[in-house]
């Protein structure tokens, strides 16, 4: 059994392992990355995120994230660390996410993300998002965000718009991005889709 | 601790990921070009690479001149030429080429990813553009075919139907379309 093998039988194992004991969700993140997560006790979650890219097996990426999450009045709140590296060990990449979501009326909050990430290749960078979302409807939010924390595995200065749509246990969120300046000169339009199902 | 199996099975995931040992180089790719190369989105295209943005809009061969010596021992992917295609006519090809392959060279990068001008029909192109720019590609491709440092990429053809370019590869007949670049990226990876 080579490394990569034993790497992606000990993440399945814990998966596995995990399952019976946590409520847990599935989804996809940017397109690109799918993901499984599980809050244990309300408060504690793991997560094992598998990218999807047009490349090469070996050059794919699995990042693990643990974390605590929680809610104080109009507050939620969580805190995650992160590792993750690409199936042949040509880079990896950790850092943390800090992020809170505040009601400030029924139908308008405000969110903000603090995420200090490293990459072996691009070095450290102190990356955040800040956005905000209106609720039209029960199961539509209007969302918008300002965001340097990588899409992919690059830092960028993107903003993002969208929309929530959230159906009991589902939801889907496609929103257009772009870059509005930084190492990325092309600024092109991207449009990107994110869904999320709780078990 | 009624959790603590399912802690250790946790760290013992990041520690796996941890103990991966590079047995790939993150080997950093340059990007050299024109406005192709700026508009490109390389985050998107490369998402699981360490890539770098040199293009610039307008760009043609005193562009590339300027980057001598700044690529020392790197990997560059060079797309460039399609701005200076009325030095192509086949009274300056031959000079024009050398001095395009001699600019590529005194870039001085380790190993070199380049491709084929690409055909074009923007608005102000002469009739026969594209026959300059596919002698052009064919001198060019004689002369690196002894460089080992140099990766030529033929793509000329990819990007003509019927004889003509293929509409859904370009926005406007000489910029890239998502489809086009595709066909860059795929071509590329392949060489890598």
């Amino acid at each position: 059994m080579n490394k990569y093998q034993r790497f992606l039988f000990t993440a399945v194992f814990a998966v596995c392992s995990l399952a019976a004991f946590a409520q847990f969700g599935v989804g996809v993140r940017d397109n690109r990355f799918i993901y499984g997560d599980f809050t244990f006790l309300k408060h504690w979650e793991v997560s094992l995120e598998q990218s999807v890219f047009s490349e090469k097996p070996a050059y794919q990426y699995l990042r693990a994230y643990a974390g605590y999450k929680g809610e104080w009045k109009n507050l939620t709140y969580k805190g995650q660390a992160y590792f993750g590296a690409a199936y042949n060990g040509s880079y990896n990449s950790y850092g943390a996410k800090i992020g809170v979501n505040y009601r400030v009326v029924p139908r308008f909050y405000v969110k903000a993300i603090l995420n200090p990430h490293h990459d072996s290749g691009y070095g450290y960078e102190t990356c955040f998002l800040a956005g905000c979302g209106v609720v039209l409807t029960d199961n539509i939010d209007v969302i918008a965000a300002y965001t340097t924390i990588p899409e992919y595995r690059m830092s960028e200065k993107r903003l993002r718009g969208g929309f929530d749509f959230h159906v009991g246990k589902l939801s889907v969120i496609p929103e257009a991005s772009i870059a509005v300046s930084g190492s990325s000169r092309a600024k092109t339009l991207r449009t990107v889709i994110g869904f999320r199902y709780d078990f | 601790m009624k959790y603590l199996h399912e802690i250790l099975v946790a760290f013992a995931v990041l520690f796996l990921l941890s103990s991966c040992s590079d047995d790939v180089k993150d080997a950093r790719l340059d990007f050299v070009g024109d406005s192709i190369v700026a508009r490109w989105d390389l985050a998107e295209y490369f998402p699981s690479r360490l890539v770098y943005n040199y293009g610039k809009s307008g760009a043609g061969i005193e562009y590339l001149e300027s980057l001598a010596g700044r690529f020392a021992d790197r990997n560059v992917v060079v797309m460039i030429g399609t701005n200076n295609n009325y030095l192509f006519v086949e009274t300056d090809r031959e000079d024009y080429a050398r001095r395009y392959v001699d600019a590529i060279t005194a870039l001085d990068a380790k190993r070199v990813y380049l491709y084929s001008v690409l055909p074009r029909d923007f608005t102000s192109d002469r009739d026969d553009v594209n026959d300059d720019i596919a002698e052009f590609n064919a001198v060019v491709k004689h002369i690196v075919e002894s460089m080992p440092a140099i990766v030529y990429m033929d793509v000329y053809d990819d990007f003509l139907h019927d004889g003509k370019i293929d509409f859904q590869l370009y926005s406007d007949k000489l910029h890239l379309s998502p489809y086009g670049y595709e066909i860059l990226t795929k071509t590329l990876l392949q060489e890598l």
